[in-house]
């Protein structure tokens, strides 16, 4: 199976590990060890080193000032489609993306990319913004959270890694999540 | 030939000129036999055909946002889900940066060429670029102008700022004019003379968002001069805007009291039935990308001193079909303004050049044409790229 994946982060060498890398970096190495194609593509001009058979595709981004996240999020989504059509080769036949950053990416692909219109659209879930941050007192949390919620909902599958974010995606943003604890298990179920 | 526009404003949708501007350029386009698809803002996705343009409305407020420029990324993101799915497009064609995200992609999408029409730059607005917010908009206008086959700007001034500001090169710069409608030169007024000033009363008109740019301070001063000078004036000021206030204080510590009229916003009909009645209309504005509001005034055939700054320098000739004045000058404004109201002659002939000058070369029938112009050379273009 052909897959490609969406996220804002992807490990770098000499920098630590965040939660997001590290989910990124080992399921996209359980869905090589598979046997699976696997490509992933992030925002940056830097390509990181082929580490495990996985195809990472950084996409340069010219806009360089954002004034919040929100903005960065949105803008930052759509200069990666704008231009990744020229950067990428073949037909996919999975998208998955990680948090709401690589699901905009992942929606924006499967509706403007040749490479990805004919694939099913997988959101894998850390955390929701109601774990993070605090979207009854914050205008900036209510707005990612309410992002969240519109961009889940438009995926063929949600799946959480901690039963809380399983829950706060059902009872938060009616999106009816799998919840799946171990990242082996998640690849299997993924790519089944 | 099939060209989408994208642009935040379309009618009933107005904030400024742009809504006006590409209602009425899309449907000119539509009487030169090209299929012209509009997506916009609206409150539902919807899809309406108003008069031969497709208009597409796409909700564009779907998520909740912090602030102007994450929401102009989300409609954006949202026209590009929606649009994503049309076929036959020969063209894209954007105005301003607010829809510059979708332009974008939706030229790589259908692998078309892209026209920007930019009507103004964040710089120029501002002064320069004080916020990240600021900084953020002026490199979106900086991306557009990069992925764009050919800029539209709408005068001289324009063409000058994006060149030195946006550094695009000459032979990618268009310049077509902006255009007011043809019925303007027929125009009956539907408001009475007499809801504004006493017969014996010359009237001095300024109209437009009462923001530090558009000079309306500059007006009052110079009003107060005039006032010394001759007696039977009474300045009229429509529109709204946050400058009001200090406006109406300003006119009352010059001591005008009644002599000013605060109108707000108020319908079309009105605006042009008060220009219609007056005897000079006064617009200096600080920063003019092209001037709309002058070129109406001209086409109602009024005597006109406007900004020497800007997009009025490309169609107002000083003295000939109006008066071009530094609105930094509210003597420089008295001055001109004491000599029109006094000579009946120069003002009659002032006002016949101007409407002679809009006949000519400022209607959207002859705007339109220009841009099917400019389509027509770029699809040509476009057929000798391997893309």
């Amino acid at each position: 199976m052909r897959i490609i994946g969406f996220s804002w982060e992807y490990p770098r060498i000499g920098s630590q590990l965040t939660d997001l890398q590290y989910l990124v970096l080992s399921l996209s190495s359980i869905l090589r060890a598979l046997g699976h194609d696997v490509t992933l593509v992030v925002p940056g001009g830097v390509n990181p080193p082929d580490y495990s058979g996985v195809k990472v595709v950084g996409i340069n981004l010219p806009i360089r000032d954002y004034p919040n996240v929100v903005s960065y999020g949105l803008s930052s989504s759509m200069q990666v489609i704008a231009n990744m059509r020229y950067s990428i080769n073949g037909e996919f036949n999975r998208i998955i993306c990680f948090e709401w950053g690589g699901c905009l990416m992942g929606l924006l692909a499967k509706s403007t990319q040749p490479c990805c219109m004919g694939s099913s659209i997988n959101c894998v879930v850390l955390s929701t913004e109601y774990e993070r941050g605090d979207p009854g007192n914050n205008i900036i949390a209510s707005s990612i959270a309410s992002i969240e919620g519109w961009v889940f909902r438009q995926c063929d599958g949600v799946y959480a890694v901690r039963q809380g974010t399983a829950d706060n995606l059902r009872n938060r943003y009616n999106v009816k999540a799998t919840y799946v604890p171990l990242i082996e298990e998640l690849g299997k179920v993924i790519a089944k | 030939m099939r060209v989408l526009h994208l642009s935040w404003e379309y009618p009933p949708h107005i904030v400024g000129g742009l809504g006006r501007h590409v209602y009425h350029i899309t449907h000119e386009l539509v009487k030169l036999g090209v299929s012209v698809d509009v997506a916009t803002i609206g409150y539902e996705d919807s899809h309406i055909s108003d008069d031969g343009v497709n208009v597409h409305l796409v909700d564009a407020f779907k998520v909740r946002v912090p602030d102007f420029s994450s929401w102009v990324h989300s409609f954006n993101i949202f026209m590009v889900t929606e649009l994503s799915h049309i076929s036959g497009i020969d063209l894209v064609h954007v105005h301003d940066w607010l829809t510059a995200p979708a332009g974008i992609v939706l030229k790589h999408r259908f692998k078309v060429p892209l026209i920007a029409t930019i009507h103004a730059t964040e710089y120029g607005r501002r002064g320069g670029l004080h916020s990240l917010e600021s900084r953020h908009i002026h490199e979106w206008e900086w991306l557009l102008a990069y992925e764009a086959w050919k800029i539209i700007v709408c005068s001289s001034f324009m063409a000058n700022e994006v060149k030195s500001i946006l550094g695009v090169p000459s032979d990618k710069v268009i310049m077509i004019p902006n255009g007011v409608d043809k019925s303007l030169l027929n125009f009956k007024p539907k408001y009475e003379r007499s809801n504004y000033a006493l017969p014996w009363e010359l009237l001095v008109v300024f109209y437009g968002r009462l923001v530090y740019e558009k000079g309306p301070d500059s007006v009052i001063r110079a009003f107060a001069k005039l006032l010394t000078r001759l007696g039977n004036v009474k300045l009229v000021i429509i529109g709204d805007g946050p400058m009001r206030e200090h406006l109406v204080n300003l006119a009352n510590q010059l001591g005008l009291g009644s002599k000013v009229y605060f109108t707000g916003r108020v319908s079309d009909d009105e605006l042009y039935s008060v220009i219609y009645h007056s005897n000079l209309v006064i617009l200096p504005s600080r920063y003019e990308p092209f001037g709309i509001s002058s070129l109406e005034a001209m086409a109602l055939g009024k005597p006109l001193i406007t900004t020497n700054r800007g997009g009025p320098t490309d169609f107002v000739r000083h003295m000939d079909n109006g008066i071009l004045a530094n609105p930094d000058n509210p003597d420089e404004i008295a001055y001109y303004a004491e000599m029109v109201l006094k000579d009946e002659g120069l003002a009659k002939r002032l006002g016949e050049r101007a409407r002679e000058t809009v006949t000519k070369g400022y209607t959207w029938d002859i705007i339109a044409r220009k841009t099917y112009e400019v389509y027509k050379a770029t699809l040509e273009e476009r057929v000798r790229v391997n893309w």
